[in-house]
């Protein structure tokens, strides 16, 4: 009988046993997402948000955009094609044309991230134009990914899914603070999309 | 005494209490020895050096051990229906038996069914209550009135189906009860009852749907009541009581125990709610109470006490 034991206590073997996965894979892998609150309807939210606030509203055309207005105290629009009220500027390209607003109080990017080709720029033009304006950020999650038979459920104008790991990551890239999240529409991890309050 | 103990390394119910039972050995002055069946040459650990005085076999042995003339006792941590039922555990148990001088299991309803195979004693069910006892500071709790917790490891049909159909009864007596389902082993088991609780919108009442938590014990003191779904047996679910919170469980019935309930929904949602309204005034008082239960009748010391007394017996 050989004595040289793998493990010098009952603590280190237990560890090794419980611990099912590699430290380093884990470390670059696995990352624990905090317990965020559920908004039950981002649509809600987001106007209550905007209440008697001065508004820039990016990517603003729908109902929710015409709901932030009507109790807005002062409205901004911006989107890709030109109407009242609204600018048209290329948000993928040329992200730099967005009209600055001194008077502005939040800035709600609802459901636009994902449209974008280039996210990037995006964020580092709205952090160059607003450096300290609040933002309001929401995405489809990744998470709440399915299919259907053979076909995935997807909006087919959007190019890319957010978690929240890699909307942190891309957010914290271009030098946002992240001051709230939460899940909207549905439970943790598996809810339909994400809500981010920056700075 | 040296005692070896034979155990798989894998994470299992077994492993967490065969490893409590070399920590509480060695603090009764033991000498302790752990081996992998499969490698019956290098311990995985080990406090001295030689041949033991007894061999444990919890899983399997490996064949260097056979015939070495050392005795040798199995405990039965599964349950005999089960082992059969596996197609697996009774044969190996069977095959070992005649290699034995004696059995030992932890419920005394399993003994006539062991004994009829092999002299079977029969031990305190415990746990180590060094690790197992509620936090100062107390964690934050999970979010419930009460917060229900199911932490079993997920397998088959070991898995909080009848707990969120009893869920669904508790929360009309309890509106603001939560559940927090924990150790989901993802994949299919996941997708199930990710699919089960939108369908049926069971998230109004389910706080959490997760996979393992490293740190059990603050996990258990983050909850209020702990609920098991297995019968007849229920393995860990008793290191609830160590940390201060109620244990539910169709499985146990031990020492007339209040709050035993039946495999069936209502049962088990009556249970919950006489465990909660007991108590919902007094966390402290719960606390003390099921710490209390836990020190009389599952303190693992018994348990290395009398299993000790029986090894002595075939020295």
């Amino acid at each position: 009988m050989s004595t040289i034991a793998t493990f010098k206590s009952v603590t280190e073997l237990r560890d090794s046993i419980t611990s099912s996965v590699n430290a380093e894979w884990a470390a670059k892998m696995l990352h624990k997402v905090p317990e965020l609150p559920i908004i039950k309807d981002r649509a809600s939210h987001l106007v209550l948000n905007a209440k008697d606030k001065v508004v820039l509203d990016i990517g603003c055309t729908g109902d929710i955009s015409r709901r932030i207005k009507a109790v807005a105290k002062k409205y901004y629009g911006v989107d890709k094609i030109e109407s009242e009220d609204i600018v048209a500027v290329d948000l993928d390209h040329r992200p730099d044309h967005i009209p600055v607003y001194d008077d502005v109080d939040i800035i709600i990017c609802s459901e636009i991230l994902e449209h974008l080709a280039n996210p990037g720029y995006f964020l580092m033009a709205l952090k160059q134009l607003y450096s300290d304006k609040l933002i309001c950020i929401t995405v489809p999650n990744a998470g709440g990914f399915t299919v259907k038979e053979d076909c995935e459920v997807v909006n087919k104008d959007h190019v890319a899914w957010y978690s929240y790991t890699t909307l942190t990551t891309l957010l914290t890239r271009y030098g946002f603070t992240i001051q709230a999240a939460s899940w909207y529409n549905g439970v943790p991890y598996r809810a339909e999309g994400l809500i981010f309050i920056v700075r | 005494m040296k005692i070896s103990h034979h155990m798989k390394r894998e994470n299992s119910g077994l492993m967490h209490t065969t490893l409590e039972f070399v920590e509480e050995e060695q603090r009764q002055g033991h000498e302790v020895r752990v081996m992998e069946p499969s490698n019956g040459v290098a311990p995985m650990m080990s406090t001295f050096d030689g041949d033991p005085d007894i061999h444990c076999i919890h899983s399997q042995l490996s064949p260097h051990t056979y015939h070495d003339r050392v005795p040798k006792v199995m405990w039965m941590h599964g349950e005999p229906i089960g082992s059969v039922g596996n197609g697996v555990s009774m044969k190996a148990i069977v095959e070992l038996a005649p290699t034995c001088e004696a059995f030992l299991c932890m419920r005394k309803e399993e003994w006539p069914i062991w004994n009829a195979i092999k002299k079977t004693y029969v031990v305190t069910k415990g746990i180590d209550l060094e690790r197992f006892k509620p936090m100062d500071p107390a964690p934050e709790r999970l979010k419930g009135a009460p917060a229900v917790l199911y932490y079993e490891n997920w397998r088959g049909q070991r898995n909080p189906l009848i707990l969120c159909l009893a869920m669904l009864e508790v929360v009309k007596v309890l509106p603001d009860a939560r559940l927090h389902l924990y150790n989901c082993p993802g994949g299919k088991m996941y997708e199930t009852f990710q699919k089960l609780i939108n369908h049926s919108r069971w998230y109004t009442f389910i706080g959490s749907l997760k996979s393992q938590e490293k740190d059990v014990v603050k996990l258990l003191n983050r909850s209020d009541i702990v609920v098991s779904c297995l019968h007849p047996l229920y393995a860990r679910g008793i290191e609830a009581f160590g940390c201060g919170r109620a244990f539910i469980g169709p499985g146990y019935r031990e020492h007339d125990y209040p709050y035993t309930c039946e495999l069936e929904v209502h049962s088990m949602a009556s249970a919950i709610i006489r465990a909660w309204m007991d108590f919902k005034d007094n966390h402290k008082h719960a606390e003390l109470y099921f710490r209390k239960w836990a020190e009389q009748h599952h303190n693992i010391a018994d348990t290395v006490k009398e299993s000790v007394d029986v090894y002595h017996r075939y020295l």
